[in-house]
């Protein structure tokens, strides 16, 4: 009698158990978000765990895969076209996103005012982020030709020759910089307002019965309670800049010389040229790698415990 | 909100059938339903508008004639997207059945078993000698291109050099006679580029002559001057470049020298540009184009056409008495097409057109200055990389004005890393 009672309590159990996991309404819960958790499978996460496996090999597509451990990521620390292709892709990302929290904070700022026709000017700084980058690119390769539309304008108020923009080492990267500047600032700037309109607007007004002028306002409110969204945008402006490639195609094909081979530009040859795809597999984790250790000193930086 | 058993029971079938379609649909691929015996032929090209018209005519008679073949002709934007999406494609398993390709990958193709030799019954012959005298002259001509350990691959499309063209528009303007100024020598280019060139605030607004800024074009150029100085990129056996020699430099000083000692040509500030601004009349001299470009600006610039002339290639003083290397198309069946003999016919029907294909430039004409030009020339080396390593270099001379021996050593140093790692020979270079 007593086994018996043991195997009806055990069986209690586990019908139990088996009722908390599978119950109607957390399998619901699973049909509806299996959609989702497939793609994100297909199309994400099994390209990278993909990726990941062929950094080891070598492969050229058309043979076997061969195992050759870290021979790959050992070449390229020694191969001086992916240290130059490393440097360049580094001095854009620094030359694009502190240039573009400056100019789109600034935006902000000036848009989080009650001004007449204040949403028109919100629009024409946000139209040029929702332009496709590769018609932006053309239009400007366009416009930076020996005597296209930026070296007339120049010429005309400056009376300056013209101006080798994406023909001279020199200028190449700086010219793709001020191009990616222009596109991408109206979408940090609406970030940066929204995270401005968060404020409270009373802990202004206090300062302003405390004395305090525009730059102390600035200085220790606004930039210290943008602190998650200075996270939030180092982060992501980082990575797109890592990951920039249709400007560097369509405007200089990394050139002159190869002043403008990012890495992703180098990937995409050495995968698809040069049919090494170790290789280029080898780079994608070390740009992967690069991102990563970036978003952890972002999170590090801009942590905020201020609270409003 | 709890489901009731029965609308629970409808939303997991509604769920599983549409996982069962999804992969359904993923697996069969896109082909869809039809008629079990209709054959769709796949027909990969690169853009050439007038051979592109040429061919959707050939391909609508093939059809017509073939009723139960359709054709499914893709035109990549160029040469090297067209090589690439091949790769892609045929990597996939997903390789066009026909394609027209151009010499230079022959050996890369092949050592990727990309291709099927030639099926002699669809010409309703027994051997490659029969085939040769059954072809239009011009594709037998061009067979030998295509052949490897005895059996052919291609049927030749397009064989043709690179010259020089001149608008004779601009030379009458600036008081030269087009029949007899034309520049036969690099010097000469630079005397009479300074009556050609017209600038503006010290500006050039009209070049004498311009450079290429399309890798592919400027190495054949490029090579022509190199190879005309008694040297060339690579060395005859395809183990290492050559390129620093002091045939190289002083090809590459001769182009830097244009543009800022004699001034009659400016910086380059448009990307993969061939015969860049002659055709909108910014450009009195060219030479990276083919016979087909007359046929191309008669389509695209109607205006500047009737100043074309062709001359012979610019010449060094005292150098080898050649022309631009060599680059010919062919087309070529998949050794993975489903559909070999109707591909092969295709292929048939479109390579017979070769009189018309002449008349649009694609076959050198037998005028002057074509016949000396073309068989002088010799084969290009067309691989991409070594395209780039030559560009590269050159651009950081012409661009950035760096020591040519310096940036020719560079470009040696990673051209042999590249040939030491090529799992085949170079194929046709001479």
């Amino acid at each position: 009698m007593v086994s018996s009672l043991l195997t009806k309590m055990e069986k209690k159990s586990v019908r139990i158990l088996l009722h908390s996991v599978f119950s109607q309404r957390k399998l619901i819960g699973f049909l509806f978000v299996l959609p989702g958790v497939t793609f994100f499978f297909i199309f994400f996460f099994y390209p990278v765990l993909n990726a990941i496996i062929i950094s080891f090999t070598r492969w050229d597509l058309f043979s076997p895969k061969q195992f050759v451990g870290l021979g790959n990521f050992i070449e390229l620390f020694r191969d001086p076209d992916f240290g130059q292709a490393l440097k360049v892709s580094c001095l854009f990302a620094l030359g694009v996103c502190l240039s573009l929290w400056f100019v789109s904070l600034f935006l902000a700022l000036l848009i989080n005012n009650e001004l007449r026709m204040i949403n028109l000017f919100k629009t024409v700084y946000f139209v040029p982020s929702i332009l496709s980058l590769t018609v932006v690119a053309i239009i400007w390769a366009y416009m930076y030709r020996r005597l296209g539309m930026i070296n007339m304008l120049l010429k005309a108020l400056f009376n300056t020759t013209s101006i080798p923009w994406l023909s001279s080492s020199r200028y190449a990267l700086l010219s793709i910089v001020i191009m990616m500047l222009w596109s991408w600032a109206g979408y940090y700037m609406i970030i940066f307002l929204s995270g401005l309109q968060a404020i409270p607007i009373d802990l202004y007004e206090v300062a302003k019965i405390d004395g305090a002028n525009w730059w102390q306002r600035l200085r220790k409110i606004t930039l210290p309670l943008l602190k998650p969204t200075f996270l939030f945008v180092s982060i992501i402006s980082v990575i797109a800049s890592l990951q920039a490639f249709a400007p560097f195609l369509l405007m200089t094909s990394g050139g002159p010389g190869n002043s403008t081979k990012v890495i992703t530009l180098k990937i995409y040859e050495d995968a698809f040229f040069r049919l090494h795809m170790g290789r280029a597999a080898a780079q994608s984790m070390v740009l992967f790698v690069i991102m990563i250790l970036f978003s952890l000193v972002g999170f590090r930086l801009f942590r905020s415990e201020d609270t409003y | 909100m709890k489901l009731r058993k029965s609308q629970f029971s409808v939303l997991l079938v509604i769920v599983a059938v549409g996982v069962v379609f999804l992969g359904g649909n993923a697996a069969g691929g896109g082909q869809g339903g039809g008629v079990a015996e209709e054959i769709t032929i796949k027909y990969w090209r690169h853009a050439h508008q007038p051979a592109e018209e040429l061919e959707a005519r050939l391909i609508a008679e093939f059809e017509e004639q073939n009723p139960n073949v359709k054709v499914d002709m893709f035109v990549a934007t160029s040469t090297p997207d067209l090589h690439e999406k091949l790769l892609v494609a045929f990597a996939g398993g997903a390789g066009p059945d026909l394609f027209n390709m151009e010499h230079g990958k022959f050996a890369e193709y092949l050592s990727h078993n990309f291709m099927e030799p030639i099926k002699l019954d669809v010409f309703g012959v027994s051997s490659y000698q029969q085939l040769k005298q059954k072809l239009p002259e011009e594709v037998a001509a061009g067979l030998p291109l295509w052949e490897h350990q005895g059996k052919y691959y291609g049927l030749t499309t397009e064989i043709s050099c690179y010259t020089t063209a001149i608008n004779t528009g601009h030379f009458r303007e600036a008081g030269l006679d087009p029949e007899n100024d034309y520049p036969k020598t690099w010097k000469q280019l630079a005397e009479v580029g300074k009556k050609l060139v017209k600038t503006e605030a010290g500006e050039i607004v009209r070049q004498a002559y311009a450079l290429t800024s399309y890798p592919v074009t400027f190495t054949i150029v490029f090579e022509g001057m190199i190879r005309q100085l008694g040297s060339d990129i690579i060395s005859p056996d395809g183990s290492a470049s050559t390129i620093n020699s002091q045939a190289g430099v002083k090809a590459l000083q001769t182009l830097y020298d244009l543009v800022y000692v004699h001034k009659i040509t400016a910086v380059p500030s448009e990307l993969n540009r061939q015969g860049p601004g002659f055709e909108t009349g910014d450009t009195s001299v060219v030479n990276d184009v083919g016979p087909w470009y007359k046929a191309y600006l008669e389509n695209n610039a109607p205006s500047v056409a009737p100043y074309l002339k062709f001359t012979p290639n610019i010449r060094f003083e005292g150098g080898k008495d050649i022309g631009n290397p060599n680059y010919g198309y062919a087309l070529q069946v998949s050794r993975t097409s489903q559909h070999k003999d109707e591909s092969w016919k295709l292929a048939k029907i479109l390579a017979y057109a070769a009189k018309e294909r002449r008349d649009l430039g694609l076959f050198v004409p037998d005028v002057w200055p074509w016949p000396k030009e073309v068989s002088t020339g010799g084969s290009a080396i067309i691989p991409e990389a070594i395209n780039d390593i030559v560009f590269e270099a050159a651009t950081k001379v012409i661009y950035d004005k760096e020591d040519p021996q310096k940036m020719l050593n560079a470009a040696k140093t990673k051209m042999d890393k590249f040939l030491s790692e090529l799992p085949y020979k170079l194929y046709g270079y001479k």
